[in-house]
């Protein structure tokens, strides 16, 4: 079964830096699609059929926070896996993060194999190699 | 900048540049801005802390940053938008990080959006006068300096 991925981050280069990890992870991917704030994530979520999403926090616009609590109040957090890609390491903010349904947290930068690890995990297949 | 400051912003920094966007950073042997156009990204914090980062970098680094993060072979192939976008997340993760080796993970610290901009010598002899240390990433300058609120 192919993933259909919404990356999310105002930083065009973080995006295509998170795609090529997609690439590299062995996720068996359909399409990837790119929103450069929560209010363009909304919308692609709302136009799509999406299976996971990565996100930043900060963003103009609409914050990732704003942009999950929006998915929680539609129900949608409770069944799309959702993994927060951040700069910020605040326990607090990293708590909410998970009590609101986020799968994963990784930090920026992060290294490709614990982006295949987290999907392995939160999509339950396994790359070989 | 404190010495703690100073040596905090650039241990950490080394880190990150090296793990973000693959670049070996020393100390530079003058405080001088190079002759070449120049980019400022300027990173805030607001929360338990509060304060500003700002990079004052060449725009060649910039750059040479950008290809490394987007896989590039060449930072030839790089657009102003991309090496403007690729400095300002170099600033962005260095706060992050900067953030939590002062005061941990219990500090709420929230990052703002970097902003980047054109800058020119005088801008970096200003950031220099107040402190800011001159760090060289691939043997080319760039000027960082931290400002954290008195609080």
């Amino acid at each position: 079964m192919a993933v259909n991925v919404l990356v999310v981050d105002d930083s065009s280069t973080m995006r295509h830096m998170v795609m090529r990890a997609l690439e590299l992870s062995g996720a068996p991917l359909g399409q990837v699609l790119e929103a450069a704030n929560g209010r363009e994530a909304l919308d692609a979520l709302a136009a799509n059929w999406i299976d996971l999403v990565l996100t930043d926090i900060n963003m103009p616009v609409m914050d990732g926070v704003e942009m999950l609590r929006a998915m929680r109040d539609s129900g949608l957090l409770a069944t799309m896996p959702v993994v927060v890609i951040s700069t910020e390491a605040n326990d607090q903010r990293i708590h909410e993060l998970r009590d609101m349904g986020v799968g994963a947290y990784l930090r920026k930068p992060f290294r490709p194999e614990l982006l295949r690890a987290t999907l392995e995990e939160l999509l339950g297949y396994h790359h070989e190699g | 900048m404190k010495a703690e400051l100073v040596q905090a912003a650039g241990r950490v920094f080394g880190s990150v540049a090296e793990e973000l966007a693959f670049l070996f950073v020393t100390p530079a042997a003058s405080d001088e801005p190079p002759d070449e156009p120049l980019l400022e990204a300027a990173a805030g914090f607001r929360g338990s802390h509060a304060g500003r980062v700002t990079l004052v970098a060449p725009a060649s680094l910039a750059a040479e940053v950008a290809g490394n993060l987007l896989g590039l072979d060449s930072a030839e192939t790089v657009d102003e938008t991309q090496a403007e976008d690729a400095l300002g997340e170099l600033a962005n993760v260095f706060t992050g990080h900067l953030a939590t080796a002062l005061w941990g993970g219990r500090a709420l610290v929230n990052l703002d959006p970097p902003v980047v901009s054109p800058a020119d010598p005088e801008r970096w002899r200003e950031l220099v006068g107040v402190g800011a240390r001159v760090w060289a990433a691939d043997d080319r300058p760039l000027a960082l300096h931290v400002w954290l609120l008195q609080e």
